[in-house]
């Protein structure tokens, strides 16, 4: 087999996605030749479409397959409150969670010098103009509780307090170091319940 | 608490071992390089979940292979346990109790072992970073949640130091500064004040085991140099208080020169021999004993906390104390604590009864006695 041949391509890019190790690269991309053409072609039609219709919800950040998203656009949702989170996938286990009734705001990551990520990486612009627009009443940190993610809502509770907005973190009920992906269903619902004000 | 049984399977230079273990001084001999400080590596890693000897853990597995297993039968408090830990080329550590998988914390804190090896014997006139990892190694055993806030901390202040590098012109500069400061002070005054605690309790006891250790008349006392100005009040709040008064007043000059330069990764603890700044002017027999009577109070220590004793390993240093030293062991050794030393040849006059096994290129052989 050639180093430089479609197989070797196929396994390179299953060995860019993260988690993915070389060997596990190079088993996925057996798997898919030993299959029907049709398995392929599948997942080549989901990765594509998946892709071009997906987009950053422009209310809340979310990836969204409308506009806006499915939360933003719920009119049962209580938009005084808004939960701010690092990643799309901290939505979905909010969402799991079904402890929490307002909207979101998606930061897409969390202040990290060492990886030259600051506020301008961030949605914080988007936030602080959703807010100055009015309307919210408190906003909920629940960046993940681990050091980034706390120096992101220490950072954020500055500038959104002046705004005369209430600001609470999400309570470390959880599990010291767990990222909010990880906590189970139940402890994230008294997470909610026990937020505390922000110093 | 005991191994009763120890198994090897491809780790380093052993393919596979079965060994019953003495309950109590277990003397490994064998010429250089045949495995002892393995085995000891071994046991040790089964016990705390960390390599004395390397941060790269793979390279425990023995060459050839791609995965290694170490299993032990261990009694504590009259109970048995059986602790699996596996290692493979492709993934990380694995953790059993009793068939169960655990978290590497939860299985190993506090650890189960003491070490005690020639590397030990700088602690007093070495850097003070060995004196640092000394010290936290001691509050971790006796204190879990200390290993959570250092290793916050830790993390806190390479973000800081990474900001102040790079960072100063970045947007919202000073509030990012002030949102790692925050952090800083809370874990670390926590760091300064568990440390403290844990050298508070653990002075008289290394007075006494110093002075049986060296039938002297002389003291040894302990001073932390701390680079936050502490007062004579041990509490939280007014170490948190000092600590972030101490990185207002030295702020312009962390930015000038771009690093954090309060906290307690710039602390120190300065040892003293019949009131003599031990690192300087004491001789290296006075150093070694005070190394060995604080790994000897440690010991203390942690069965005054958990009604039992941890393993000792001692790699390689019976033989560099003198006659004197390891008689003034024999009150450790004739407590109900199972050691592991390793020695290229067995010791005379050992203070007490013991059992040898001797290492050749992997393999165990039970000795007499
Ligand atoms: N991963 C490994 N696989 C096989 N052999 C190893 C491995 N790591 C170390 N060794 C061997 O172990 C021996 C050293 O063992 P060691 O326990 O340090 O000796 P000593 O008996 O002097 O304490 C060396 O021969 C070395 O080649
Ligand atoms: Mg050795
Ligand atoms: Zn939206």
């Amino acid at each position: 087999m050639h180093s430089n041949g479609p197989v070797a391509r196929l396994v390179d890019e299953f060995a860019r996605l993260p988690g993915i190790g070389p060997k596990t690269a190079q088993r996925l991309a057996f798997y898919i030749l030993s299959q029907p053409p049709e398995t392929a072609r599948r997942l080549a039609a989901a990765l594509t479409e998946a892709r071009d219709n997906t987009r950053r919800c422009s209310v809340c950040l979310n990836l969204t397959d409308r506009e806006p998203c499915a939360v933003c656009a719920d009119p049962r949702r209580n938009p005084e409150m808004l939960c701010v989170v690092e990643q799309p996938r901290d939505v979905l286990a909010m969402e799991k969670s079904r402890g929490f009734r307002g909207l979101y705001h998606v930061l897409h990551g969390s202040i990290s010098p060492m990886n030259g990520i600051g506020p301008d990486e961030l949605t914080v612009r988007e936030l602080l103009q959703r807010i100055a627009g009015g309307g919210v009443k408190e906003v909920i940190l629940a960046t993940n509780p681990n050091v980034e993610g706390d120096a992101t809502a220490l950072y954020l509770s500055k500038l959104i307090q002046p705004l005369g907005v209430r600001v609470t973190r999400l309570a470390h009920g959880l599990p010291v170091g767990a990222s909010l992906e990880y906590a189970d269903e139940i402890t994230l619902s008294k997470a909610l319940e026990g937020r505390r004000e922000l110093y | 608490m005991f191994f009763k049984r120890l198994v090897l399977s491809n780790f380093r230079n052993f393919r596979d071992l079965s060994w019953y273990p003495y309950r109590g001084v277990n003397i490994i001999t064998g010429n250089n390089a045949q495995g002892k400080t393995n085995l000891l590596e071994a046991i040790g890693f089964c016990t705390t979940g960390l390599s004395f000897r390397t941060s790269r853990e793979k390279e425990m597995i023995k060459d050839g292979t791609n995965s290694l297993q170490v299993s032990a039968l261990l009694e504590r408090n009259g109970v048995e346990d059986d602790i699996i830990v596996r290692l493979a080329e492709n993934s990380i550590a694995e953790f059993r109790l009793n068939g169960v998988k655990q978290k590497k914390n939860r299985l190993f804190l506090p650890v189960m072992s003491v070490s005690f090896t020639p590397a030990d014997l700088d602690l007093i006139r070495g850097n003070p970073a060995g004196r640092r990892r000394w010290l936290d190694t001691e509050v971790c055993s006796f204190e879990p949640a200390y290993a959570y806030h250092l290793h916050n901390y830790n993390r806190v202040l390479l973000q800081k130091n990474n900001l102040l590098k790079e960072k100063i012109k970045t947007t919202g500069f000073s509030e990012i500064l002030d949102s790692f400061n925050l952090q800083l002070i809370n874990y670390g005054s926590r760091i300064i004040y568990s440390r403290l605690v844990q050298l508070g309790k653990m002075a008289s006891v290394l007075k006494d085991l110093y002075r049986e250790l060296t039938r002297g008349k002389e003291d040894i006392y302990y001073k932390y140099l701390s680079s936050v100005p502490l007062g004579d009040k041990l509490n939280i709040e007014a170490i948190t208080f000092s600590l972030n008064s101490a990185i207002a007043s030295r702020s312009l000059e962390e930015k000038n020169r771009r690093q954090a330069l309060v906290g307690p990764h710039r602390d120190d603890l300065q040892f003293y021999i019949g009131g003599m700044d031990a690192r300087r002017y004491c001789s290296r027999g006075q150093q070694r004993s005070a190394v060995l009577s604080l790994k000897m109070s440690a010991i203390k220590l942690y069965h005054r906390e958990y009604g039992e004793y941890p393993l000792l390993l001692m790699d390689d240093v019976m033989l560099e104390l003198d006659e004197a030293r390891q008689a003034g062991m024999a009150g450790l050794f004739a407590l109900p604590l199972q050691s592991f030393i390793t020695s290229t040849a067995v010791p005379e006059n050992f203070p007490r009864d013991f059992k040898t096994v001797k290492i050749t290129n992997g393999q165990l052989i039970e000795g007499e006695r």
